[in-house]
């Protein structure tokens, strides 16, 4: 999931990128544009400076010759003595700005020899003046030498004024434009990542319901699976409580008629023979013989239908109810395995049914033990507890880990099967060494079934003179 | 001696019957009567009218029990003898019918002829106890 997930979000980071990128891009150019464009309008500032420094000083040094001319005191020229060197600076300064401009070099070469013709004109008319030729340097002021002089200069200075004047006016349109361009790059270009990220966004959404719907398909798909295996189970569950009822049924019906008529014809045979031997007395040995070996056929047959029917159903059982056929069985089984039994059984309600499990469970219990438990004594006990009746036979044997044994094993399983086909409980608890507790419970009967023949230990004191635990 | 006047306690009307001709063939009995279940012999006990002498009871019927009889049969303090003629004579079984007051318990297939011999030394006023058949 992760591995998809940054699967899809590769291409959208790689824009993000190229986005940041180009909106640097756009930053750092116009950055660069405008700070060179600020750099040219500080030289340019430098050299109108320049220009009005040299026209300053020309009318300084004007000022200076006409002040001394009207007054001769020499400290009018003080001013003019700075007034060269200053000059000089600034031209100087004018030449390296315009290196690159052959037009305005030439205008800037115009304006130096212009101011120095006037500064030089000036120079004349001081020099005259100390001279004492006071006609010749009214004469040559008179002349307007001077006035044109000075014109030129405040003209070739107009021109680089107004120049740089336009100049800086482009310029600094180009400094807005620079920024105005700028402005609208990173607003496009953030508008583009904002898009990215609504794409992106939307991506993962539908991505991540994608992954939802697959989700939930498959556990639709995984609860409908359940559901069938519930169904099977349940299906198999009824199946398996069919065929146990059915062959229970089976079972009964054959015992029944094993019983009523292979038994009635045998006991008739039995008379039948008695009757002969007695009218044949001793008269034919042969016959006598012959007789003998009828009425042992038909012992031997009597003995295999008992069996049977016992195997079948135990007659005990449907002739004299639970109670009775639990504690014939529990004789039975003592006596035949030489262990002590303790049995305590009270009267239970339960189905027929129900009653054939709780049979069935002892029996195969008592097998159990038997063949496996080494136990010296059994506790068997069948109990009503509301609505329920819970058998329990507890054996004090060699036990067994009942996570080691397998499936099935011990008639285990069947047992189980059997009380939960009549809605009943199974539950065997042992432990190596520690004997073994097998419990049962199944659901008491609506209706009373017939009562027990035999009565319970309650009872007995007074009923019988026996005890029910044997 | 008269007849040992009989009644037979038993759901299978062929055993009922090859039992009645066997009894009155081979000793000296007469069958006064029988009932196929519990309900039928403990009402006939009830009303019984006249002398009888044995019991012959069947311990599974058609509904009821011979247990049931038996202790009818103890609780009316009759004097008649009182056999059980069953097809479950197993030792428990043969304890609990003499608790109910039995006097004898035959298997109904391998001592057929026990009971006959019973019935012929009752008819003939002989001991009926198991040590005296020997």
């Amino acid at each position: 999931m992760t591995g998809a997930l940054r699967g899809r979000a590769g291409p959208a980071i790689a824009l993000a990128c190229a986005a940041a990128a180009v909106v640097l891009g756009i930053a750092e150019a116009s950055f660069q544009r405008a700070s060179s464009s600020l750099g040219n309008l500080a030289a340019r500032g430098q050299a109108r400076s320049a220009v009005q420094l040299v026209m300053r000083r020309i009318l300084d040094a004007e000022t200076a010759q006409r002040g001394f001319l009207i007054t001769g005191r020499q400290e009018y020229l003080v001013p003019f003595k700075e007034v060269n060197s200053d000059v000089a600076q600034s031209v100087a300064q004018l030449r390296a700005h315009y290196a690159n401009d052959p037009a305005l070099a030439a205008t800037v070469e115009e304006l130096s020899k212009r101011t120095l013709e006037k500064l030089s004109e000036i120079s004349e008319t001081i020099s005259l003046y100390e001279r004492g030729q006071h006609t010749v340097w009214r004469d040559l002021i008179m002349t307007d030498i001077g006035r044109e002089k000075m014109e030129a200069v405040r003209a070739l200075a107009e021109i680089l004024l107004a120049t740089e004047d336009r100049r800086v006016l482009d310029e600094r349109a180009d400094v807005f434009k620079t920024l105005y361009d700028g402005r609208i790059g990173v607003r496009v270009m953030t508008l583009l990542c904002l898009l990215i990220l609504a794409i992106y966004l939307h991506n993962m959404a539908s991505w991540q319901r994608a992954q939802d719907s697959h989700a939930a398909a498959l556990k639709g798909e995984r609860d409908l699976l359940e559901t069938e295996v519930q169904q099977r189970t349940a299906e198999l569950t009824e199946l398996a409580r069919h065929l146990q009822t059915a062959r229970e049924d089976e079972r009964g019906r054959l015992a029944r008629e094993l019983h009523d008529e292979l038994g009635a014809l045998l006991t008739a045979a039995k008379l039948d023979a008695a009757r002969m031997k007695r009218a044949i007395g001793t008269s034919v040995p042969e016959l006598s013989e012959r007789l003998e070996h009828l009425v042992t056929a038909l012992d031997q047959g009597i003995s295999l239908k008992r069996r049977i029917i016992e195997d079948l159903r135990p007659s005990s059982l449907s002739n004299l109810g639970l109670c009775a056929a639990l504690e014939i069985q529990t004789r039975e089984f003592e006596q035949r395995s030489g262990l002590q039994v303790v049995a305590q059984i009270e009267e239970a309600n339960l189905s027929e049914e129900a009653q054939i499990v709780v049979y069935r469970v002892a029996q195969e219990t008592f097998t159990n033990i038997a063949k496996h438990a080494m136990a010296r004594r059994v506790e068997l006990s069948l109990q009503a507890q509301g609505d329920r009746s819970v058998l329990r036979i507890v054996d004090d044997g060699q036990g067994f880990d009942p996570a080691g044994l397998a499936l099935g094993a011990h008639g285990l399983l069947g047992m189980r099967y059997r009380v939960e086909s009549v809605g009943g409980g199974f539950r065997v608890s042992s432990a190596k060494g520690r004997g073994t507790t097998i419990e049962c419970w199944v659901p008491s009967h609506s209706t009373l079934s017939a009562p027990c023949l035999t009565t319970s230990s309650s009872e007995s004191a007074t009923a019988r003179p026996t005890k029910t635990a044997f | 001696m008269p007849p040992v006047r009989t009644f037979i306690v038993e759901d299978s009307p062929v055993i009922r019957d090859n039992l009645i001709a066997a009894l009155e063939e081979l000793a000296d009995v007469q069958v006064i009567g029988s009932a196929p279940d519990e309900f039928g012999a403990v009402s006939w006990l009830e009303q019984a009218t006249g002398r009888f002498d044995l019991l012959i009871i069947d311990i599974f019927l058609k509904s009821g029990s011979g247990l049931g009889v038996l202790r009818a049969a103890a609780h009316s303090g009759l004097s008649a003898k009182r056999v059980v003629l069953t097809n479950y004579a197993t030792p428990d079984m043969r304890r609990r019918c003499e608790q109910l007051g039995a006097d004898r318990v035959f298997d109904k297939s391998r001592e057929l002829e026990d009971l006959i011999a019973y019935c012929s030394r009752l008819a003939d006023g002989a001991a009926t106890s198991p040590g005296a058949l020997g």
